[in-house]
């Protein structure tokens, strides 16, 4: 264990992203409650006004602190992330490790499926599915998760292909392991690090969808009233925020930062955990007395 | 123990036949070796053996029950009698599993037994292969490729077999750990009786561990017979060239044949005898010989065997 | 054997390498002293660690930019070396000194054709035209027996064997005619039979156009046919120095004898057991302190263990041992 925590800590961005996450965390569980007062009062006489100490980063079109609402927003913006890395995930891991297990023609058939799938325009696709659902937060979500599942799906299709050869699988299967161990411990065993910094490094990538999606106005919807502050997300900011972009580029400037740090710091947190999962790194080096010790 | 009957191997997606016409009888309690260069096709007969490739044609039989097919009776009976060590070190044991949940889990195979049997056991295989006690929590590459390769003779010795197929397992050692292995390996067929197929290139290893040797060449064997007489009086001009190559210590450079070309590609097989384009005593060289292009050979059916028109004797 | 004339192609004293950052340097070869004479075949022999790819690599000038070399003598062909810069270097080696290396697979650009690469040497090197330096080209692969080189001569590496690839590099090398052939295990990788004709080829070499050869191998029985001289190495130095024919019958020091009798030979009976050596032989970055062979020598004692010892010569050669039997 003590092996492991040095390893997720043990780099400057690993350490650095662990103390980035932890504040992310807290806004998006205090953010609405702390700080939803000062981001959806609006003031129609001091709209737009620059930084001061009472607006750190000024205010908006509707007279509402840029940076409360930046502060806020981490909440929406992060749930619609992560749910939409978790579904990409969830369907392109099963996906790909399926066609793994089943091999042969399927699995080749499945390949050219996949790619042909990563090759489609996410907007394009993205579009499709929120006009089967109905346009919203949840849709969005699901259109993003959609988007990206073959990017996961490709990943383990291509990772898993390098291991299944290996020689340690073969002695698996020689020893009569049954095709389910062999999957999970031996297959997605190996490749379990790849995997943990492609979820974690995607989730980036994810936010931005998201994010564009409701800058498009396909995601989540402008809510005026009592739940304003949980409907606050960075995208439906830089779409407010763009308009008014000459006079008050902190409006969209704010958002935009947060997006970078949150996709920074879940990226780095995603290296940093995939260390752990890598023997060599966690355990310490042997010396050449205790090696050879064995040998007589 | 292992007979194998005409076997013949494709790879799917490929028209040739990477082996073909096999035929190899190993009795209990003997080792026999495979050798050849590659192209050969000795990876591919083990292969087979364990089930790891398909055969296209032929028959294998352990113990006399058909294990060719990978399902049913034949594929367990096989599981439980049949294991294999292979060649790199680093590639041979699962990176992200210590050395005591491995070999754990090759215990647990055997029918019947428990896990905590299984644990328990493991101390042992430990101690056969010469590994210490304390070192069951150790990771693959806390260990230098001898002891990986000592962990995974212990691994397969796990499952209780009682043949075991040895490919290249000392080709990526050091030297001076080669005899390490190879000396331990000989102590475990006199401790626990198992017989062995080892597979490599290299003739000075297989004359020290094997009984008896078979030399294949683009997929056939050419010849096969006791380790003594094939490697000191061979048939065939194949083994005599491949004897001649080797480099002995302390003798003089005088090298007879120098064959010229690759070993054959068994995807391009000349029709006839598959080596003589090769030849140095063939139709390349002697006009009289037309036939090795055009007649496959056969097996003579001696204990000293082989497949060649105009053998050495 | 060719005759072996006096003066020295490559004269080396007191090589040290070492790799890594700056503040944390490993040291990997300890002050390895190697000279070649004119038509000479030297080879080194040594195991995992031992250091023998990284001195062959420093005489052929390739060591990574990563690595720190020091000497305190290096010539080749009379020409000082060690205090010239990288670029006057390659210039004094360009077209002297060719390298074959292990993996026929990486020591071609794949990306080229055969012919060109080989071109290239001659036009750089020599000023050849174009069509003269193809025309070399051609001749060279016939002259290391590649069948067809007219047609070779415009394929890809990937169109080559791992044994053609090989007979290439060495045709490369045999461009401009080199004085010097630095061969790191070039036929580890090959079949025995195919490593036979790679390594008369080499043979050949030396013996028409009098090339000196470095031959770097764990194969000790391939170094002792092929060399006239053999360095033995072990943890980054060199322990003993013999000439190849004394090699079987004359080794003094403890580790070449132990490895002479590890290897499974064709010739000897069947149940004569092989000599093992406990433990394994160290990596660069962990070699022990004194003799770096007294943690698995049987002969070692304290003093073994605390100072390293020198490499002494005698009658037939040099060995760095205290223990081994030395003239009076």
């Amino acid at each position: 264990m003590k092996g492991r925590i040095r390893a997720l800590l043990g780099t400057p961005t690993g350490a650095i992203s662990v103390v980035l996450l932890l504040a992310i965390l807290v806004l998006a569980v205090i953010g609405p409650a702390v700080f939803g007062d000062a981001a959806t009062t609006t003031d129609f006489l001091a709209i737009l006004q620059p930084s001061s100490s009472a607006h750190p980063l000024g205010t908006d079109g509707a007279g509402r602190d840029i940076l409360a609402r930046t502060l806020v927003g981490t909440r929406l913006s992060l749930v619609l992330a992560l749910v939409a890395v978790s579904i990409a995930a969830g369907i392109g891991l099963l996906f790909g490790a399926a066609l793994v297990t089943i091999g042969g023609r399927t699995e080749r058939v499945g390949g050219t499926v996949i790619d042909t799938w990563l090759g489609f325009p996410s907007i394009l696709l993205s579009v499709l599915i929120i006009a089967i659902l109905e346009p919203g937060a949840g849709a969005a979500a699901v259109a993003i998760g959609l988007s990206i599942a073959p990017f996961f799906a490709r990943i383990t299709l291509s990772s898993a292909a390098g291991v299944v050869n290996l020689d340690y699988v073969s002695a698996a299967r020689l020893l009569g392991l049954s095709r389910v161990r062999i999957g999970t411990r031996y297959v997605l065993g190996s490749i379990a690090d790849a995997l943990v910094v492609a979820v974690f490094s995607m989730f980036g990538q994810a936010l931005i969808a998201v994010s564009a999606l409701s800058y498009l106005g396909l995601g989540v919807p402008a809510d005026v009233g009592s739940s304003e502050r949980y409907s606050i997300d960075w995208g439906r900011m830089l779409n407010e925020g763009i308009e008014n972009f000459r006079q008050r580029p902190a409006g969209a400037l704010g958002p935009a930062v947060a997006i970078a740090i949150c996709g920074l710091a879940f990226g780095w947190f995603g290296d940093a955990l995939g260390r752990t999962f890598n023997p060599r790194l966690v355990v310490r080096r042997r010396t050449y007395a205790d090696i050879s010790a064995a040998d007589s | 123990m292992l007979t194998i009957e005409d076997l013949a191997v494709k790879y799917p997606g490929t028209t040739h036949r990477v082996v073909e016409r096999v035929d190899l009888e190993i009795a209990t309690g003997e080792t026999l070796g495979l050798v050849g260069e590659s192209g050969s096709g000795k990876s591919t007969v083990a292969r087979a053996i364990v089930g790891l490739v398909a055969a296209e044609a032929g028959r294998i039989e352990i113990d006399g029950v058909d294990t060719t097919e990978g399902s049913g009776p034949g594929g367990a009976h096989r599981r439980r009698t049949v294991q294999m060590v292979f060649q790199d070190p680093a590639a041979s044991l699962h990176p992200r599993l210590t050395v005591g949940v491995a070999l754990t889990e090759a215990a647990s195979v055997v029918p019947g037994r428990s896990h905590k049997e299984a644990t328990a056991r493991i101390g042992e295989l430990l101690d056969l292969v010469g590994i210490p006690q304390g070192w069951s929590d150790r990771y693959p590459f806390e260990l230098s490729g001898g002891q990986r390769q000592r962990v995974a003779v212990a691994r397969a010795l796990a499952a209780e077999p009682r043949l075991i197929l040895l490919d290249e397992v000392t080709a990526s050692l050091d030297v001076s750990i080669q005899a390490t292995v190879l000396n331990l390996l000989r102590e475990l067929q006199r401790e626990l009786g198992l017989t062995y197929l080892a597979i490599s290139h290299d003739l000075a290893v297989m004359r020290y561990l094997c009984d008896r040797i078979a030399v294949m060449e683009a997929g056939t064997i050419c010849e096969v017979g006791d380790a003594d007489a094939v490697l000191g009086a061979p048939l065939h001009h194949y083994t005599d060239a491949l004897i001649d190559a080797v480099p002995v210590l302390g003798r003089a450079r005088d090298r007879r044949i120098i064959l010229t070309g690759e070993p054959t590609d068994p995807a391009d097989r000349p029709s006839g005898c598959s080596f003589h384009l090769r030849c140095p005593a063939g139709p390349e060289a002697r006009a009289d010989r037309e036939r090795c292009r055009t007649e496959v050979p056969t097996r003579t059916g001696d204990p000293h065997d082989v497949r060649c028109h105009y053998p050495l004797h | 054997m060719t005759a072996v004339a006096n003066d020295p192609v490559l004269e080396i004293a007191d090589l040290r390498v070492a790799f890594g950052p700056t503040r944390r340097q490993t040291e990997v070869v300890h002050g390895v002293s190697l000279s070649v004479k004119r038509g000479e075949i030297v080879g080194i022999v040594g195991e995992s660690g031992s250091g023998k790819t990284v001195t062959a690599m420093a005489a052929a000038s390739l060591l990574p930019p990563g690595s720190q070399t020091d000497t305190t003598t290096w010539r080749f062909e009379g020409a000082d070396l060690r205090s010239s810069s990288r670029r006057a270097r390659a210039d004094a080696l360009g077209g002297r000194l060719a390298v074959v290396f292990q993996d026929p697979m990486a020591s071609l650009n794949p990306a080229r054709r055969v012919g060109a690469q080989m071109s290239d040497v001659v036009r750089v090197h020599a000023g050849r035209s174009k069509r003269d330096a193809a025309a070399d080209a051609v001749d060279r692969l016939r002259r290391v027996r590649i069948a067809g080189p007219d047609r070779r001569v415009d394929e890809y590496p990937h169109q080559f064997s791992g044994g053609m690839r090989q007979r290439a590099m060495i045709a490369m090398g045999l461009m401009t005619p080199p004085a010097l052939l630095v061969a790191d295990e070039p036929t580890t990788a090959l079949d025995v039979t195919v490593q036979a004709d790679v390594m008369a080829l080499i043979v050949e070499m030396n013996r028409t156009e009098g090339t000196s050869v470095v031959l770097v191998s764990h194969n000790i029985a391939l170094i002792a046919e092929i060399c006239h001289r053999v360095l033995v190495m072990y943890g980054g130095r060199i322990v003993e120095e013999l000439d190849a024919a004394s090699l079987a019958t004359q080794a003094r020091h403890p580790y070449t004898l132990a490895l002479i009798g590890s290897v499974p030979r064709l010739d000897s009976p069947r149940d004569h057991p092989l000599v093992t050596i406990p433990g394994a032989p160290p990596d660069a970055g962990m070699i022990p302190s004194g003799c770096a062979f007294a943690p698995r020598c049987p002969l070692a004692d304290d003093d073994c263990r605390s100072a390293v010892p020198l490499l002494r010569p005698h009658a037939t050669g040099a060995v760095a041992c205290r223990k081994a039997g030395l003239d009076p």
